[in-house]
């Protein structure tokens, strides 16, 4: 297709990839599917499926995309707590896939997650100053100052320093979510893999723990990868924004750039679907319907995976243009010559179309 | 009582008038009261609440987790649980639902008031087809032959556009996809042309592009039929485009109730004004740090004294009148109402933001 050119690589938020802390490249997983009488390998779920990105310190990318998308699964694979089957993470100059169990054991001190449910990630039969400190004293870190730290931990997160003997259920959602926070910071990680840090939490206490994150990020200079399904809340927190569907990125831009100029018909369509808290603005607003649910990421479709519900390709048919490369060639993440996208966009034919 | 004998539940449908020949609100709550009695002491869930639900409108009740909203529809629909303590009244064209018997309700339920539960693949059934449980919800309440029974349920999906009804309601539940189980329980919850239908957090656990195909199916179910909806949710910005009026309710007490535009654009109340600045925009830049509504909401067990609102109310008097004496609900507008003391200067503020600008 003439609207193709193919760059030599998809250099991902190509303006960022200096001083990097996380390179992400062609990062692949593959959960097998075993059947038969030998269980035997019959399929497998395809959930990461060649996912590029890079963050540098003090930046925040935003993953969103719909549950089953591959986006939480990528957050597991960068902290290597899952093993991705092809690709490479390299963390600050450490390639994570292939790192020792002892260099392993370091690196995790720099790199943590945050889990989207403060009720679960917490152990109940712990107080907060254990859970805080465990952390601490796992890397042999506690006796040098451990209980100030912890102590030190509370105030940065907006807890109070005398709580430090209560359990868990003794608080409220967001401030267990503070607690998450804490414990992830105990290390003084580099980086922070915030897995849906405040999809659980009412909207009154969402805002303070985003603000709280945003201050973190400001004074410790933490790399954010921030996956959430909350266009809002990313597009708040983010500095670049990567969409994802079925396994792959379907486009990546600086937040103000996607959510102005989005060019893939999916990111458009998800942008549509968010309720704006405007009501003449809401009510005018034009609504894209993708039909049914994602297509399976066992057999996910040929050439571009969002084809099957694909509104553009839809018109476009309507229209009389042809639409066989969407299911012969897959779209690659770049940036296009023709048309007005100037981002990377995997759609053989992007065009700008502002929802919001 | 209003009604005959316990045993004879249809006498209430003959008693309670007709929407049609029923020219009041359909529903009126006086001074309605919730109290679950627990170890810990009594759980105000719902405290002296008051609203209308008119005819052919839909209302938004918006609030956060345990303000009293999802307890308020269960107990409309007399499905609150024997131990809760409910006062005051739940007028349904006139009569009072807290009187009725459990026959009597049984009768209303599905046939006059219907409800939509949020998890639609725990409330359908997975070894009946979802023509059959359909049919049922017919059924139960109605004589219909066969023949018109599969039209009647082929038509109820195309209302909520699911294609191929006719093949589709011979399908199972898992065959469907999650948009389309929401919107089969539309189907059913609509199957008897209700008057009143509550919807309770009908999109918070979907994906948003499944959001939207539920909320575009429920926009179009409100234009074929003439039932009045009541939208229960936390999220502001589907009631901004669905509802004609909202109702804030926070701690089980109403904040602030008017029309969508009165609400969103000159909020009297600052629990409200405070949930409208702590939302992050998708339609706007922001560099500012978002608005924070400082504290934690209250236990149900010890509800502040005075205004619910006031430990975390950026302009509350303490002390003074906001930790003395509960506010009542003042009217700002012909159809807007504030629980706040100080709810005309909020307005007056509000219009100077509107027109200032």
């Amino acid at each position: 297709m003439a609207n193709d050119v193919i760059l030599p690589e998809p250099e991902i938020a190509d303006a960022t990839s200096d001083g990097a802390i996380l390179k992400v490249t062609d990062l692949t997983k593959e959960f097998p599917i075993t059947g038969g009488l030998l269980r035997r390998q019959i399929a497998s779920v395809k959930a990461v499926s060649g996912v590029s990105f890079s963050i540098a310190r003090s930046q925040t990318l935003g993953l969103v995309g719909e549950s089953g998308c591959g986006k939480s699964t990528t957050g597991r694979l960068v902290l290597r707590l899952l093993e991705s089957t092809s690709g490479s993470v390299n963390f600050d100059g450490i390639d994570v896939m292939r790192a020792s169990a002892g260099r392993m054991r370091h690196l995790r001190q720099r790199m943590q997650i945050v889990f989207q449910d403060p009720f679960s990630s917490l152990n109940p039969r712990m107080t907060v100053d254990a859970i805080i400190s465990e952390p601490l004293r796992i890397h042999g870190r506690y006796k040098n100052g451990g209980k100030a730290r912890v102590k030190e931990l509370m105030e940065l997160v907006g807890l109070k320093p005398e709580h430090v003997n209560r359990f868990p259920h003794e608080f409220s959602g967001g401030q267990r979510q503070r607690i998450g926070i804490a414990r992830a910071l105990s290390l003084d990680p580099d980086l922070l893999v915030l897995d849906e840090p405040v999809s659980a939490l009412d909207v009154s206490i969402q805002a303070g723990v985003v603000n709280l994150l945003e201050e973190l990020q400001e004074e410790l200079g933490l790399a954010y990868l921030f996956i959430a399904h909350d266009l809002a809340v990313v597009r708040h927190i983010s500095d670049v924004v990567s969409v994802m569907y079925l396994g792959k990125i379907v486009e990546t831009a600086t937040a103000d750039d996607l959510y102005e100029h989005p060019g893939h018909p999916y990111t458009q369509a998800l942008m549509s679907a968010v309720p704006v808290p405007d009501p003449i603005k809401q009510r005018e607003r034009e609504r894209i319907i993708l039909p049914g649910d994602p297509p399976s990421p066992v057999d996910p479709p040929s050439g571009c995976r969002f084809r099957t519900r694909c509104w553009h390709r839809a018109q476009l048919e309507e229209s009389g243009v042809d639409t066989a490369i969407c299911a012969d060639e897959e779209p690659l993440l770049q940036i296009r010559r023709e048309g007005d996208v100037e981002h990377p966009v995997a759609c053989h034919f992007a065009r700008e179309r502002a929802m919001v | 009582m209003a009604f005959g004998s316990k045993r004879d539940g249809n006498l209430a449908v003959e008693v309670l008038p007709e929407r049609a020949t029923w020219g009041g609100p359909l529903l009126e709550v006086r001074d309605l009261s919730v109290r679950f009695p627990t170890e810990d002491g009594l759980v105000n869930a719902v405290d002296h609440l008051n609203f209308d639900l008119r005819a052919n409108e839909v209302l938004g009740i918006v609030g956060e987790s345990g303000s009293g909203k999802s307890v308020t529809s269960l107990a409309i629909l007399g499905l609150l649980p024997k131990t809760a303590q409910i006062t005051g009244e739940i007028l349904f064209c006139g009569q009072n639902l807290l009187d009725m018997t459990e026959r009597q309700l049984q009768d209303l339920r599905g046939r006059r008031m219907a409800m939509i539960f949020q998890d639609s693949l725990a409330a359908l059934n997975p070894v009946y087809t979802v023509g059959t449980q359909i049919a049922e919800a017919i059924t139960v309440h109605q004589e219909i032959e066969k023949a018109d029974l599969n039209d009647r349920v082929a038509e109820l999906l195309n209302i909520v556009g699911i294609p191929n009804p006719k093949e589709r309601a011979g399908q199972y539940p898992h065959e469907y996809s999650g948009g389309m189980r929401q919107r089969a329980m539309i189907a059913m919850s609509i199957a008897n042309d209700p008057d009143v239908l509550i919807a309770d957090e009908p999109t918070t656990a979907l994906d948003v592009t499944i959001q939207a195909q539920v909320l575009d199916t429920l926009e179009r179910v409100e234009s074929r039929t003439s039932s009045s909806v009541i939208l229960i949710t936390h999220d502001l910005g589907v009631v901004a485009g669905v509802t004609q009026r909202i109702m804030v309710m926070y701690a089980g007490r109403t904040a602030e109730i008017g029309t969508v535009n009165e609400v969103f654009y000159e909020p009297c109340h600052p629990y409200t004004q405070g949930l409208l600045a702590s939302l992050p925009r998708i339609d706007r830049r922001t560099s500012d740090r978002l608005h924070r509504i400082v504290g934690q909401p209250p236990s149900l067990i010890h509800v502040p004294p005075g205004c619910a609102f006031h430990p975390r109310c950026p302009m509350a008097e303490v002390p003074g009148v906001c930790n003395t004496d509960e506010p009542p609900l003042i009217e700002v507008g012909t159809t807007h109402w504030s629980a706040c003391h100080f709810a005309d200067r909020l307005l007056a503020e509000a219009k100077d933001r509107q027109y200032g600008q």
